[in-house]
C-alpha cells in the first residue's frame, strides 16, 4: 500500500519535471556564455553568470518597441473581448427573447471554426484598409470572442436567479443590477478570463505572422522566430534570453492569479 | 418592449464583430473555394468544384489528410487519455501536495508555443541537446527527428501536448472531483479495484467533460500544432509534418493558390462541424448522468 | 458476543480534535444507533468502522480481528449512504449486481440473491430503470438492496432515511426492521432523529462533541438519562432543567422551593449542594388552584393535537408542562411527580441515580 502510494507521487513528479524543465532550461542558458552553454548543457546553474545575452538582444532588435507592441496589442484585445463578452453573456443569461438558445448555440459554434477559414478574407479586409504591418491590423479581427461569452455565461448562470429578481422587484435598472450585483459576483471569472485573453494575445503567433512585416512592428513571439533558423547555434543564448522575456509576463500573471485561473477553468467544461 | 431593446443592444457588439470577422469571412472562404485566384490579381476564375477535385487527386494532399488523422490520434492518446489518467491519479490516488501539483502541471499552458517549439528544438537537438547527452551516457541516441517522417509528427505532437496538457488536466480534474465522493466510497467498500473504479465509475460519470475535452483537443490541437510546424519544420520534410491547417496556410500565403487553400479550409471546417455535431449529440444523449 | 470494538480511538484534522479517546463495543446481531446533534462525530465514527476515514490513533476490531489498517474493501462491510450513492449510469439491477460481479460471485448465486432482494423490497418492476427515473423512496430501497445482496455481517447505515418525507420514513423504518429480522446482521445506524433511534434501536449510543454520553436501551436513554446532555437532547419537548440547590430536603430555585425528600436519589450527601433538577413535561400536572409545588404563569400554548404544551414562566426560568387540554387561565401551579425527578451534579453533570450503589438492579437492561 505504501509503495503504490509513492509510485503515484513519483509518476506525477516526472510529469512536472517534463512540464517545468524547458522553463528552467531557458532561464539557465539565458545567463550563460555561449561557450558554456554548449560545454555544460546539463548543468542548470550558469557559471559564470552573465547578462551579456540580454545586452546583445537589446543591440540586435528593438526590444523595447517590440515588447510595447505586444503589450498594447494584448491589452486592447483583452479590454474589447471582455466588454463585448460581458454584455453578450448578460443578455444571454438574464433576458428572455426569441431564438435565445439558437443565438447562444451559434455563438458557441464559432469556437469550432478553424482560423484557416477566416484568414484569407480577414487578410483582404485589413489590406483593404491599409492596416497591414500595423498593430491595428492585428487587433481588429480579434475584438470579440465566443470563448469569453461562454466562460462568463457559465459564471453568471451560477448566480442564483432570486438575487437578480429581488433587485428587479426593487425597480433597479439593468445597468445598476449589472454594476452592483452581477459584476462583483463574476469578478473572479472576469479577472481570470481577462488574464487568459491577455496571455493568448501575448502569445499569439499566426495572425501577427500574417500581419506584421517590419521588425519595428513585431511582437515578441514573432521576434523570437528570427532566432530559430540559425542552426549553427550562434544565437542560441540570445534566443534563450528572448524566450525568457516572452514567457515572463504570462508566467508572472499566472503565478499571481493562479487560484482564480484554475478555479475558472475548472468550471469551464461544457455541460 | 423596452427590455427586448436592451437585450439586442447588449448583444450587438459581440454579434456585429463576430459577423464581420468570423461568419462573413467563413462565407467568403466557401465562395473562394469555387474560384481560381492568386490573392492579388483582379480577376477570379470560376472553376466550380475543380479545386476540390484537384486536392483529392493530389497524392500529397491525401497523405496530408492521413497525417492529420495521425495527429488526431496522438492528441487523443496524449491529451485526453494520459490526461484523464493523471487527473484521476491526483484526484483519488494521491492525498498530499495536490494544490502544488495542479499549479505546476498547468504552468506550460501559459507559455507561448513559439517559445515551446524553440526550447524543444534545442532540448531535443540530436547532437548537443541535454536529452541526447543523457541518452548518450547509456549508449543511446535521438534520431534526427526534424527530417524523419513519422517521428517528426510524434515530436511536434509532444510539443503541443506539453502546452495543452495542463489546461485539459484542470478541466478533467474538476469533472472527476465533481463526482459525489459517496459513490466512489461505495465502490471502495465493495472492493472494486482502482482500475475498475476508473473504467466503471469515473469515466462514465465524467463522460460529458471527457467528451468535451476529447473534441476540443482535436479542434484546438490541430490549430495549435501549426506553430511548431511553422517554427520547426515548415511542413517538411517534403510535407511529412503538414496537416490540413498548415496546408491551407501554405497554399494561401506561400504558394498563393487561394482557391486550393479555401477548399482545403472548407474540408477542415466540415470535419470540425462533424465533431461539433458529435459533441452536441453526445451532450443531448447523456444529460441524464448529471444529477 | 461483541462484534465491533473501538479501542482508544482518536481522530483529528490538524489541530482540530474530532473524536477523543473513544471506547465502544457493539454487540453482534443487534441494531445499534448512533444518535447525536449534527457535528457530534457520529458519521465519522461510522466511516471509521467502514474504513473510509483513517483514524489518528487507536484500534478497531471486527470479530476480534484488528482491522485498523485494513483498506475498506477488505473489511467486507455493507453500507447505505445518506444520498444513496447509486451509480447514476447503471440500471437498478446493475447497481445491485455490480459489486458481486466485480468480486466474482457466480452468476447463479448472483441471480438468486437478486431475486430475493427484489422481492423483499418490492423492486421487481423497477429492475430495468435508471436511478434518475425513481422516486426518493424507491432509490432508498435500491440502496438498501445493493447493501443487502453483499450478505455481509456488518450493515452500516448513514442517515439513510433523512432524505425521505415523514410518511415514507415510517414505512421505510418498518422495511429496515423486516430486513434485519431476516438477515440478523450487526446493524449500525446513524441518525439525528431521536424518534427513529427509539423505534429502530436495540441500543442507542448518545454522542456529543465526539464523546459518548450514554450507551443503553431506548427505554433507559429516555427514562434514566445518564447525564444532563442526554436529558436535554432526548424527548420532544425536552426534559425541563432547573438550576438551584438543595437545603433541608427542599429544592430552591429562583424565589421558590418545594419538597424533594421523596425523590429516589435524594440523600444526605445532596444537602447544601448546587444541582440541576430534571423533570419531563409529561411528568407534571397543571392546577388552576394553588395546590401545586411551583407557581407561575402561562406565557405560551402549543397545541400538538393529542396534548397541549404549556410554557410557564417562573421567575427567570421557563418550564414546559404537557396537559391534555388547553388551560386558558394565566396563573397556575404545577404538581411535580417525585418519582420522575432527576438530580444532576452541577460540575460533572452526571445523574445522581448513576452514583447510587443499588442502581444496577434499578437500571434494568431492556
Amino acid at each position: 500500500m505504501k509503495i503504490s502510494h509513492y509510485f503515484w507521487h513519483i509518476l506525477i513528479i516526472v510529469f512536472i519535471i517534463i512540464a517545468i524543465y524547458p522553463i528552467l532550461f531557458a532561464v539557465s542558458n539565458s545567463f550563460k556564455h555561449l561557450n558554456d552553454a554548449f560545454t555544460s548543457t546539463i548543468n542548470l546553474i550558469p557559471n559564470p553568470f552573465t547578462f551579456e545575452n540580454y545586452q546583445r538582444l537589446h543591440e540586435t532588435i528593438p526590444l523595447l518597441k517590440i515588447t510595447l507592441n505586444t503589450f498594447v496589442i494584448a491589452s486592447i484585445i483583452t479590454a474589447f473581448k471582455i466588454v463585448t463578452s460581458f454584455l453578450a453573456a448578460y443578455a444571454l443569461t438574464y433576458f428572455n427573447f426569441r431564438f435565445k438558445k439558437t443565438t447562444y448555440f451559434l455563438l458557441i459554434s464559432t469556437i469550432f471554426i478553424p482560423f484557416t477559414v477566416t484568414m484569407i478574407p480577414n487578410y483582404l479586409i485589413i489590406s483593404h484598409f491599409n492596416l497591414i504591418d500595423s498593430v491595428w491590423g492585428v487587433i481588429l479581427p480579434q475584438l470579440a470572442d465566443a470563448i469569453g461569452i461562454f466562460m462568463l455565461t457559465q459564471a453568471m448562470r451560477n448566480i442564483p436567479k432570486p438575487l437578480i429578481e429581488a433587485a428587479q422587484i426593487d425597480n433597479i435598472s439593468t445597468f445598476n443590477i449589472m454594476k452592483d450585483h452581477v459584476l462583483p459576483i463574476v469578478r473572479p471569472a472576469l479577472t481570470s478570463t481577462a488574464i487568459w485573453f491577455f496571455i493568448l494575445a501575448w502569445n499569439d503567433y499566426v495572425w501577427p505572422l500574417l500581419m506584421l512585416r517590419s521588425r519595428d512592428s513585431y511582437t515578441l513571439p514573432l521576434a523570437l522566430q528570427l532566432f530559430v533558423s540559425s542552426e549553427g547555434g550562434t544565437n542560441f543564448t540570445v534566443a534563450m534570453a528572448l524566450s525568457v522575456i516572452t514567457m515572463a509576463i504570462p508566467l508572472i500573471l499566472y503565478l499571481i492569479f493562479q487560484r482564480y485561473i484554475i478555479n475558472t477553468f475548472s468550471s469551464s467544461g461544457i455541460k | 418592449m423596452a427590455k427586448r431593446y436592451v437585450s439586442i443592444l447588449l448583444l450587438t457588439p459581440a454579434l456585429l464583430l463576430l459577423t464581420i470577422f468570423t461568419v462573413g469571412p467563413l462565407v467568403y472562404t466557401i465562395y473562394l473555394s469555387f474560384f481560381d485566384w492568386n490573392l492579388i490579381s483582379p480577376n477570379k476564375t470560376f472553376v466550380g468544384l475543380e479545386n476540390y477535385a484537384e486536392l483529392f487527386k493530389d497524392q500529397t494532399f491525401r497523405r496530408i489528410i492521413g497525417q492529420t488523422f495521425l495527429y488526431i490520434i496522438l492528441f487523443i492518446v496524449l491529451n485526453t487519455g494520459l490526461t484523464y489518467v493523471t487527473a484521476y491519479v491526483i484526484a483519488h490516488l494521491i492525498k498530499s501536495n495536490k494544490g502544488f501539483y495542479k499549479v505546476a502541471i498547468f504552468t506550460p499552458s501559459v507559455i507561448s508555443l513559439v517559445v515551446g517549439s524553440m526550447l524543444f528544438l534545442w532540448i531535443l537537438n540530436p547532437v548537443s541537446g541535454p536529452v541526447a547527452i543523457v541518452l548518450g551516457w547509456f549508449g543511446l541516441s535521438i534520431p534526427n527527428w526534424t527530417v524523419t517522417e513519422g517521428m517528426v509528427i510524434v515530436i511536434l505532437s509532444l510539443i503541443v501536448a506539453w502546452k495543452v496538457f495542463g489546461y485539459n488536466f484542470i478541466v478533467l480534474y474538476s469533472g472527476i472531483v465533481g463526482i459525489p465522493s459517496e459513490i466512489i466510497e461505495a465502490a471502495k467498500l465493495d472492493k472494486i479495484s482502482k482500475f475498475r473504479i476508473f473504467t466503471d465509475i469515473i469515466i462514465p460519470m465524467s463522460s460529458s467533460t471527457g467528451f468535451y475535452i476529447l473534441i476540443m483537443t482535436i479542434v484546438q490541437g490541430l490549430q495549435y500544432v501549426f506553430t511548431p510546424i511553422r517554427v520547426v519544420t515548415q511542413g517538411g520534410p517534403n510535407y511529412y509534418s503538414s496537416n490540413l491547417i498548415y496546408h491551407s496556410y501554405h497554399e494561401a500565403f506561400d504558394l498563393f493558390n487561394t482557391g486550393i487553400s479555401a477548399a482545403s479550409s472548407v474540408i477542415t471546417l466540415l470535419i470540425f462541424m462533424f465533431l461539433l455535431a458529435m459533441q452536441f449529440i453526445f451532450v443531448e444523449r447523456n444529460v441524464y448522468y448529471e444529477n | 458476543m461483541t462484534s465491533i470494538i473501538l479501542k482508544n480511538v482518536n481522530k483529528s484534522y490538524g489541530d482540530t480534535i474530532i473524536i477523543e479517546n473513544l471506547n465502544l463495543e457493539i454487540r453482534e446481531g443487534e441494531r445499534t444507533i448512533f444518535l447525536g446533534p449534527s457535528g457530534c462525530g457520529k458519521s465519522t465514527i461510522l466511516r471509521m468502522i467502514a474504513g473510509l476515514e483513517s483514524i489518528t490513533s487507536g484500534e478497531i476490531f471486527l470479530d476480534e480481528e484488528n482491522v485498523t489498517h485494513k483498506p475498506s474493501g477488505e473489511r467486507n462491510i455493507a453500507m447505505v449512504f445518506q444520498n444513496y450513492a447509486l451509480y447514476p449510469h447503471m440500471s437498478v439491477e446493475n447497481n445491485i449486481l455490480y459489486a458481486l460481479k466485480r468480486n466474482k460471485v457466480s452468476k447463479g448465486e448472483r441471480e438468486k440473491r437478486l431475486e430475493k432482494v427484489l422481492n423483499m423490497l418490492e423492486l421487481k418492476k423497477f429492475r430495468k430503470r435508471m436511478p434518475k427515473d425513481l422516486s426518493g423512496g424507491q432509490r432508498q430501497r435500491v440502496a438498501l438492496a445493493r447493501a443487502t445482496v453483499k450478505q455481509s455481517n456488518y450493515f452500516l447505515l448513514d442517515e439513510p432515511l433523512s432524505n425521505l418525507d415523514a410518511k415514507l420514513r415510517v414505512i421505510a423504518r418498518r422495511e429496515l426492521l423486516k430486513l434485519h429480522e431476516e438477515f440478523k446482521q450487526t446493524f449500525v445506524y446513524v441518525t439525528h432523529d431521536q424518534i427513529e433511534a427509539m423505534a429502530l434501536g436495540n441500543r442507542i449510543v448518545v454522542l456529543n462533541k465526539g464523546e459518548v454520553q450514554m450507551v443503553d436501551t431506548p427505554y433507559n436513554v429516555y427514562h434514566h438519562p445518564r447525564n444532563l446532555f442526554t436529558a436535554r437532547f432526548i424527548g420532544s419537548p425536552p426534559m425541563n432543567i432547573l438550576e438551584g440547590y438543595i437545603q433541608e430536603h427542599k429544592f430552591h430555585f429562583d424565589d421558590q422551593t418545594f419538597d424533594v425528600s421523596q425523590v429516589k436519589s435524594m440523600n444526605s450527601e445532596l444537602e447544601d449542594k448546587d444541582v440541576y433538577l430534571g423533570i419531563r413535561p409529561e411528568h407534571m400536572r397543571l392546577s388552576v388552584n394553588d395546590e401545586g409545588d411551583i407557581k407561575g404563569k402561562i406565557i405560551f400554548r402549543e397545541n400538538f393535537g393529542a396534548e397541549v404544551a404549556h410554557t410557564i414562566q417562573i421567575g427567570e426560568s421557563e418550564i414546559i408542562v404537557m396537559s391534555n387540554k388547553i388551560i386558558e387561565q394565566e396563573r397556575v401551579s404545577i404538581i411535580v411527580d417525585r418519582e420522575y425527578v432527576h438530580f444532576f451534579d452541577k460540575n460533572t453533570e452526571i445523574n445522581y441515580n448513576y452514583l447510587m450503589e443499588d442502581f444496577n438492579e434499578y437500571s434494568t437492561k431492556y
